[in-house]
């Protein structure tokens, strides 16, 4: 008896608890954890090896904002994805209601429509955001769909860096050309640095085509 | 400092009696909240876009929360959508067709017979006033995303003579 009330005044207080907190986190204050690297230096600077949740940085989100729906330019914001309502993104606005931008995959510029906004990650590499949404974005699209296949398919996946060990030539070649000022001609010979480079990458002994 | 003390101790049974009403009235309020935003609330719902199922003047329907967290809801169905062009109004329309489907419908059906087909991307549903000749739906605005439909409304509540399932 005395268990059974014990219990019964404990699921109440839980229940209280979860409905206080579930108030609060709808209409006030929430904290969420930031995954990913599109809002890159502002969230989470540093590329971590390891792939665990404890090293995302926690923003605090404040809910106060979605009575009047009043933002503004740079604000950045948690919204779900158009493309799929489960997923919750992070980004910044750019451009309101309204305003003009230029689309990256062609020469025009459009206005944003009324009732929406244009965001953009802070990293444009790394980030999904207004533009992908484009008709020419195959890069995001490749890289939306080895997200799924890592998520949805592999029981784990692992990724690695493989550095072009046999590439040292193009590479000084380009670092050589970004620092020159001039047009370079070479005739009938490359320099000495250069075709070392390439005996070295070949991982042959044998004289090279000069 | 003695007299500060008496005023206290007579004070004090009073200002807990106090704090713990408000925390009832908190917790009721909390209570509503939840209920209101993740399970089902009362909406008041007028225009000519969903005649003849809904009326012009107002009627009083309860919309369901958990089946669009549960990712149910689906053609044919009345929901409440945030509007997509002014995100502080709602609209309330019927669910015509779900992401992949290829829609058919009348671009101005009271000047014209011209027709136009679309396909549904990703996430997004398709919706259209049950009135199509005075409706401003996805017809207007385009596809919209599942993440802004509120609820399904499944019941009305007023007018009484109205009473009943959608």
């Amino acid at each position: 008896m005395g268990t059974r009330n014990f219990l019964w005044n404990s699921a109440k207080k839980f229940f209280t608890i979860g409905l206080i907190g579930l108030t609060v986190s709808d209409r006030y204050f929430s904290i969420v954890p930031v995954r990913g690297y599109s809002m890159s230096p502002t969230f989470n600077p540093q590329i971590s090896s390891s792939t665990g949740s404890l090293t995302d940085d926690r923003v605090l989100v404040e809910k106060f904002c979605l009575e009047k729906y009043k933002f503004s330019c740079g604000d950045v914001v948690v919204f779900c994805s158009p493309s799929n309502h489960r997923e919750m993104h992070i980004k910044r606005i750019t451009a309101l209601p309204g305003d003009w931008i230029s689309t990256p995959h062609s020469y025009d510029a459009i206005v944003v429509p009324k009732g929406h906004c244009w965001v953009e990650g802070d990293n444009s590499v790394f980030s999904l955001d207004s533009r992908s949404f484009g008709p020419d974005c195959k890069v995001q699209t490749i890289l939306e769909d080895i997200e799924d296949l890592k998520k949805n398919y592999f029981e784990s996946c692992l990724f690695l860096f493989v550095p072009r060990t046999a590439n040292s030539c193009s590479h000084a070649m380009a670092q050589f050309a970004v620092k020159s000022v001039r047009m370079i001609e070479w005739e009938g010979a490359f320099p000495f640095w250069l075709s070392e480079l390439a005996r070295k990458d070949m991982g042959v002994v044998t004289p090279f085509c000069n | 400092m003695s007299r500060l003390f008496q005023f206290a101790r007579q004070w004090k049974p009073i200002i807990k009696e106090g704090f713990s009403q408000s925390f009832l009235i908190a917790k009721f309020l909390c209570l509503l909240h939840v209920t209101n935003t993740h399970v089902c609330t009362p909406v008041l719902v007028y225009g000519p876009s969903m005649l003849p199922t809904l009326n012009l003047t107002g009627d009083v329907v309860l919309v369901e929360h958990l089946s669009q967290k549960f990712g149910k809801v689906g053609p044919g169905e009345v929901v409440v959508v945030r509007s997509p062009e002014n995100p502080r109004k709602t609209v309330t329309k019927r669910i015509v067709a779900v992401e992949g489907e290829s829609v058919t419908f009348l671009v101005e059906p009271a000047l014209s017979d011209r027709s136009h087909t679309v396909v549904v991307p990703r996430g997004h549903v398709w919706i259209q006033g049950d009135n199509i000749y005075s409706s401003r739906d996805s017809r207007q605005f385009g596809p919209v995303p599942y993440g802004l439909i509120l609820g399904k409304a499944f019941w009305r509540v007023w007018p009484p003579d109205g009473f009943g399932s959608l």
